[in-house]
């Protein structure tokens, strides 16, 4: 999955890539890191198809059909229960499964019955995710999953994205957490400057950096 | 087999697919709009409060009309029209501001699909409250019983005027406004939509092939009316405009469905 010197400008005039080229490796995890504002949200909705923008030069990435998005901020609220949204989310791409309550994450079955409009907005990110999870996609993006969420429940989403890999689906996540980040079969790719200052696995850019950490090693490739 | 709806998508398995995920959709949607009975006020509580008071005080004639039947045919264009633009296009409007329709795209993997999924959840509240709507004039005015075949016609015909409503209609989705614009806008269009009906015209003449062109509460009221005989005897001349109107905002009405945008133009997030 590639994108070839591609430059792009928001509407008010800023320019937010200039001839980015950047290669997205199959079946890992490929973590996009960069500053607030830099782009991460714009490029995954431009691979994903939302943004609708036409002749981009993105070559290998499957059709919106194929694709899962957890989109930042969890945008799906509405007067349907928990059980019924990652049902939905379930019998649309298993229809041979008949999903059960006891098929949820142990900590979304204690509020199965909950609407959504009733539930914080980090319990409604995690609803969406299992529901993201149940999609049977080639290629997920996650935005930010783990952001608002407390210490416990994020190792446990970071857990449940690293299953996809190990089902040999690619992933591209973007992330300001480098605590819970795995090092194995990842990718990451460092946004910077409009365009992508980085590209390797996590021991290529430390030892590149000569830095002891990832968090690390990405400071002072964004610096 | 041609699925029509989804271009793109020919015989079989992958053409069954579609549909299944129609069904899933639609049933998921039936299931929020469910539990939204404000929407109720609008479409059915209001016309039904007009029509009760209208009925108390004028003795059984509402607007010194005798004819119940031709009144029936301005309340059901009513709840139609706004029942498609409330229900319907200010739904999807509200989805895309809230940043809901992006991400309910993503998960159902295809646009039309939410499209439809809402169109058919529409189509079954609209014909639930002009069936409740009905009945509420049987119960008023039992003698209005004579009117049942014409109130069965009626649903089976909306069951076609509805999705033609639609088209005529859908070109809001394409304008680049924000949902508060977009309510006074109904508003106003849905105004002049019914004070529109009330210009005195022969569907045959030039105004009335204007007006059933281009206003769709005067396209129903002819559709209804030549299906019921109450405008006179229906005319080839008839009969060709509603089909052409029909096909018109059936093709190019749905032209927006592709081209709405997902992107709200009030948040990112």
């Amino acid at each position: 999955m590639q994108i070839e010197s591609f430059s792009y400008q928001l509407p008010d005039g800023r320019q937010l890539f200039d001839h980015l080229t950047a290669t997205f490796e199959p079946g890992k995890l490929n973590i996009l890191l960069g500053v607030n504002g830099v782009g991460k949200t714009t490029l995954l909705d431009l691979i994903s198809g939302v943004s609708e923008q036409r002749h981009l030069p993105f070559t290998g990435f499957p059709a919106m059909q194929r694709i899962a998005y957890h989109m930042q901020g969890a945008p799906f609220t509405g007067t349907a229960t928990v059980f019924e949204t990652i049902k939905m989310m379930a019998d649309l791409d298993r229809p041979s499964e008949n999903f059960q309550v006891d098929q949820l994450p142990a900590n979304l079955q204690v509020i199965a019955q909950t609407r959504l409009k009733d539930l914080s907005g980090g319990q409604r990110q995690l609803v969406l995710l299992a529901g993201v999870c149940q999609l049977e996609r080639d290629l997920y993006l996650f935005d930010e999953p783990e952001s608002g969420l407390d210490v416990k429940v994020a190792v446990a989403v970071i857990d449940q994205i690293k299953q996809l890999v190990a089902r040999g689906k690619t992933v591209i996540m973007t992330t300001h957490q480098f605590r819970n980040l795995p090092t194995e079969n990842v990718h990451v790719l460092v946004l910077a400057g409009q365009c992508i200052a980085f590209s390797g696995s996590p021991a290529e850019l430390m030892a590149e950096t000569d830095a002891e950490t990832l968090e690390d090693a990405y400071l002072k490739t964004d610096a | 087999m041609r699925i029509f709806l989804f271009d793109g998508v020919g015989d079989s398995e992958e053409g069954f697919g579609m549909w299944r995920r129609l069904k899933i959709l639609s049933r998921f949607e039936l299931r929020q709009t469910w539990d939204e009975k404000a929407i109720l006020f609008y479409t059915l509580v209001a016309p039904t409060i007009y029509f009760v008071i209208a009925t108390v005080s004028s003795g059984g004639h509402p607007f010194g009309l005798h004819n119940v039947a031709y009144q029936l045919l301005g309340y059901w264009a009513y709840i139609v029209l706004v029942g498609v633009l409330n229900g319907f296009q200010f739904g999807l409007i509200g989805m895309r501001e809230s940043n809901f329709l992006k991400m309910f795209t993503i998960i159902a993997g295809d646009k039309r699909l939410i499209f439809y999924s809402n169109l058919l959840v529409q189509i079954v509240f609209i014909q639930v409250e002009i069936v409740v709507f009905d009945i509420i004039v049987l119960l008023l005015n039992p003698a209005s019983l004579s009117l049942a075949p014409l109130m069965v016609g009626g649903f089976l015909l909306n069951f076609l005027l509805i999705p033609i409503v639609a088209g005529f209609t859908n070109f809001i989705l394409m304008l680049p406004i924000k949902l508060n614009v977009v309510s006074l806008m109904m508003m106003g269009y849905i105004f002049l939509g019914m004070l529109l009906i009330n210009l005195p015209f022969n569907p045959d003449s030039a105004l009335g092939i204007v007006l059933t062109a281009l206003n769709p509460c005067s396209y129903m009221i002819v559709a209804y009316g030549m299906l019921f005989n109450l405008m006179g005897p229906a005319t080839g001349m008839m009969l060709g405009v509603l089909g052409v109107v029909a096909l018109f905002y059936l093709a190019v009405g749905f032209y927006p469905v592709r081209h709405m945008k997902l992107q709200s133009y009030t948040s990112r997030y």
